[in-house]
């Protein structure tokens, strides 16, 4: 039975609500941590630290005597159940020597029947395999993996469940990037999992479609990091682990799937974390360090009114520009009220919606009239394919201005990053990054935002990204011209396909910044 | 009595000054060379495929320290951590790699390096070498960058995953995982207690180098207790801009304030215990680097008699005068100090920031060789302390080069 409980706040996209007090599940020695729920729903499996060593245990769903499953030496963690309940895949590894005297193996899945005996291999070999999941057919087993990082990454990967050989299963490889805990929507298609945008990034939440891992929309934002997913038995929520400034610490949290709202559930004292669902949606089990050491905990599952959202006002009247791009016509207008002529500049190809630029070729709107932004806020906003990079610069759109040749720009560094920059009232360059390099061939929304008290943020598919700046509050006259493709006076030129640039004043509203939106990924 | 004679002079009213203070004389030497050794560089040195030392061991620890003492090195500041992670056996830390996945912390997967895990490591490495330095007669310190990542995910420490409630915030009050806001009392008795693991371990010398900071800055520290300080102080919110000086002042208090309870920590111990302090870009022009992007108000721990020694981890000097302007920069520095703190100048094989010994030998053409000894010369004639080597891996101060600054440390020390 559901418990339906109070929205306790409702102010803003994330919000607390009450419980009723958990039950404590274990109170053995060591810390209890990972549970892991049987998919009938009568046991919890979870990994049990004592002085350093790391055995798999069982507990009954309603507790009691635990049953140890995988003991002695090394380190057994992360259990999963397979659909059909008879086996728990987990990670393993004992290590003993020095690296220099040779690591024996790495971290890696390992299969167990329920019921004890011999531990069955899946995996082998020197890297790291971890958070394993069953996809909801039994085929596969997805799971976290170091395979193919040279420096400190991991990518989701899968194997068919009887084991065999590793294959990508989403993300790709780049330093300080992770893409780890994977679990699945009920009907298999999509996979949420825990995503790290680089070195300092806070996790957040990311799907991506099963069948087209590359296809992925954010479902949280870096302004509370969150990690840990757990999706419920009815596909509407994704549990997970969760901290919003303010709150005391780690905890659980729900996410609205259709939305991103999120929620954070009273779980009693000290932190809670990894929470697991029971099979019909009725209970979370989690691990809670109320007590002085992790132990596991069973609560009901509240039953959640997420708040709604007010959709951001559009801010279709402060559009100032708006290129639209006619390929069949092969003809550029500006569709803003301002009407501004396109010159172009070379022979940009047409193709599919967009215009693709070559060395030396470029748009460039001269003197257009209605952009005066002053000291107020603004957003540029770019729809791009990236194409080859040489390792140099590439300027996608610049405002060229008097009192600054390169007022604020849009554009890829030499090392692939996507940079939007504004400047202070001394010139000097004041930029936002994006988490990750850009990949040749990635179709991206880039938007940049100097906002009201001169911060400069850069979103990337509507997601904001972690490096920003700040007193960025030159004043803009009239420019002498927004050149695309190149810089102001020439070089850097951008050697990928712009599908649509945008000026806007005032911020963009979210969905605008998307090139894929949410709702949209859910819809596919 | 001309300069030159008034910095003879300095030394010894500086020896006699700490002499009065309690310093470890007896194990100090007159010229101090202090070696700051990371021996997880040493990780990935190989020779016909095979690594040259293993460093998770006591007999590749060792090698390393010979190789290390072939510069003349009278002190060894050892690395005790990889941002947060410790590369011993720390009680309270978790280790460098942890031995039980973390699913938060994304492993470094590079060959050795990605597989070394110091916090296991038998015997513990930072006790060992502690012990090894003193039996060999050398100050054994700790350098301790002033960081709690360092360059990737997986130098983000337990004590961090474990507490985003003390996490930094940006100035638009985004959780900042890079570091624990070190305005929080939770976050300072954290590191005060891995200062006792240290000191247990016979660190006499504890080296906190500020110009590893791991990108922190006050741009990050824009947490509830800062920001309530600020508006109770100026009645006004923080200015948006992050290098704004009184921002920078503000925050330096908090900088300050912890560099106080380390000194009383160590005072307290009952130990003698120096503690440096590593400042990059050193300026005599305020505010300075070290202010805005650390907020390290050195000049006021030295003032206030805080820190034992000054490292300067690099002056600014002039690319068209190296030498002079170094020698002026260090002059002026000498200056102020005026024997208030010990003084160690920078012969830094390192780069980082453009003024090392790459920097000079391109600015000058010299070989490292006669550019370390020149500047080891500039820094007794000018009357530092001694001087820092940053850092010593291998070969980092070349096979020509370490014989010549032994040489040297052996004549500026001899009797």
């Amino acid at each position: 039975m559901l418990c339906r409980l109070a929205v306790i706040a409702t102010c803003g996209a994330i919000a607390g609500i009450g419980a009723t007090q958990p039950v404590a599940l274990t109170s053995g020695p060591g810390a209890h941590t990972e549970a892991a729920w049987s998919p009938d729903g009568s046991r919890i499996a979870f990994q049990r630290e004592i002085d350093g060593d790391v055995d798999l245990c069982v507990v009954n769903a309603e507790g009691g005597e635990v049953r140890t499953l995988v003991d002695g030496p090394g380190h057994a963690i992360h259990p999963c159940w397979s659909p059909d309940g008879q086996r728990i895949v987990y990670s393993f590894a004992h290590i003993t020597s020095t690296a220099v005297q040779g690591i024996e193996h790495g971290w890696n899945l390992f299969s167990i029947d329920v019921d004890g005996g011999e531990p069955q291999r899946l995996t082998s070999g020197l890297a790291r395999d971890y958070t394993p999941a069953f996809s909801p057919d039994g085929r596969w087993i997805y799971f976290t993996s170091t395979r193919g990082s040279t420096q400190g990454s991991t990518i989701l990967m899968r194997i068919p469940a009887e084991g065999g050989e590793p294959e990508p299963a989403g993300g790709e490889h780049q330093r300080d990037v992770g893409f780890t805990e994977p679990t699945f929507s009920p009907d298999g298609e999509i996979v949420c999992c825990a995503h790290s945008g680089g070195y300092r990034s806070n996790w957040t939440l990311r799907l991506l479609r099963a069948a087209e891992p590359a296809v992925q929309v954010a479902l949280t934002r870096p302004d509370a990091p969150m990690y840990a997913p757990a999706w419920s038995p009815d596909g509407s929520v994704i549990a997970c682990t969760g901290y919003r400034p303010g709150d005391p610490g780690w905890g659980i949290y729900l996410v609205e799937v259709a939305t991103g709202n999120a929620l954070r559930v009273d779980s009693g004292p000290g932190v809670a974390r990894s929470p697991t669902w029971s099979p019909d949606g009725s209970r979370i089990a989690f691990e809670s360090d109320r007590d002085g050491r992790f132990q596991l905990y069973t609560m009901p599952a509240p039953q959640v009114e997420f708040p709604s959202v007010e959709p951001e006002a559009g801010l279709a009247a402060g559009t100032i520009l708006l290129l639209e791009i006619d390929s069949d016509a092969g003809v550029i207008r500006d569709v803003s009220e301002n009407a501004n002529e396109v010159t172009i500049v070379g022979e940009p190809q047409f193709v599919d919606g967009g215009v693709s630029f070559g060395p030396g070729q470029y748009l460039a709107i001269v003197k257009p009239s209605g952009m005066e932004l002053a000291t107020e806020p603004f957003s540029v906003s770019v729809d791009i394919e990236v194409g080859e990079l040489t390792g140099g610069v590439q300027i996608i759109v610049v405002g060229d201005y008097d009192v600054h040749r390169m007022g604020w720009q849009v554009y890829l560094n030499d090392d692939g990053y996507a940079w939007f920059n504004s400047r202070n009232t001394a010139g000097g360059f004041v930029g936002a990054r994006s988490d990750e390099p850009l990949q040749p061939g990635q179709r991206v929304k880039l938007t940049g935002l100097r906002r009201r008290d001169g911060r400069v943020d850069l979103y990337v598919d509507g997601v904001l990204q972690q490096q920003s700046g700040a007193s960025a509050t030159m004043a803009y006259g009239q420019p002498n011209q927004i050149r695309v493709a190149s810089q102001c006076d020439g070089g850097a030129d951008f050697l990928g396909t712009l599908y649509r640039l945008e000026i806007y004043r005032g911020r963009v509203p979210d969905r605008t910044m998307r090139y894929l939106s949410l709702e949209e990924f859910l819809n596919l | 009595m001309s300069a030159s004679m008034l910095r003879v002079a300095i030394p010894t009213a500086s020896a006699i000054l700490m002499a009065a203070m309690g310093f470890a004389q007896e194990d100090q030497a007159r010229f101090e060379v202090a070696a700051w050794v990371d021996h997880f560089d040493f990780a990935p040195v190989m020779r016909d495929g095979q690594p040259v030392f293993d460093t998770e061991t006591l007999g590749g620890c060792l090698a390393i320290l010979d190789h290390v003492q072939e510069t003349g090195a009278t002190t060894i500041l050892w690395r005790n951590c990889a941002g947060g992670n410790m590369r011993y056996q720390s009680a309270i830390e978790s280790g460098h790699l942890p031995d039980i996945l973390d699913k938060r912390r994304i492993a470094d997967t590079r060959g050795l390096l990605g597989w070394v895990r110091y916090g296991v490591a038998e015997p513990d490495i930072v006790r060992a070498m502690m012990d090894e330095c003193r039996e060999r007669g050398l100050v054994p310190g700790i350098h301790w960058p002033f960081e709690e990542s360092h360059g990737h995910l997986w130098t983000i420490s337990q004590f961090n995953f474990d507490h985003p409630e003390l996490w930094a915030r940006t100035v638009d009050g985004r959780p900042w995982c890079g570091r624990c806001s070190i305005a929080y009392e939770e976050t300072i008795e954290h590191k005060l207690a891995l200062v006792d693991e240290l000191l247990d371990r016979g660190a006499t010398r504890l080296f906190i180098d500020l110009y590893r900071s791991g990108a922190w800055s006050p741009a990050y520290e824009y947490v509830p207790p800062v920001l309530e300080a600020w508006r109770e102080r100026y009645v006004e919110d923080p200015p948006g801009s992050t290098t704004d000086e009184r921002w920078a002042r503000h925050v330096s208090g908090y900088v300050t304030a912890y560099m106080r309870r380390l000194r009383a920590h160590l005072d307290a111990s009952g130990r003698e215990v120096e503690l440096m302090v590593g400042v990059p870009a050193v300026s005599m022009v305020e505010p300075d680097y070290a202010l805005l992007h650390r907020g390290a108000d050195w000049r006021a721990w030295i003032d206030e008699g805080l820190i034992d020694t000054l490292v300067v981890n690099f002056f600014t000097w002039d690319a068209d005068r190296p030498f002079e302007s170094t020698r002026e920069l260090g002059r002026e520095l000498l200056d102020f100090v005026d024997g208030r703190c010990r003084v160690l100048w920078p012969v830094r094989a390192y780069d980082y920031g453009g003024y090392g010994m790459p920097s000079y030998s391109q600015a000058t053409g010299l070989p490292q060789d006669e550019i370390a000894v020149r500047l080891m010369q500039m820094a007794a004639e000018e009357g530092a302390d001694g001087v820092s080597l940053e850092c010593v891996d291998y070969r980092n101060y070349s096979d020509t080069t370490r014989p010549r600054m032994k040489a040297l440390s052996q004549q500026l020390n001899a009797p």
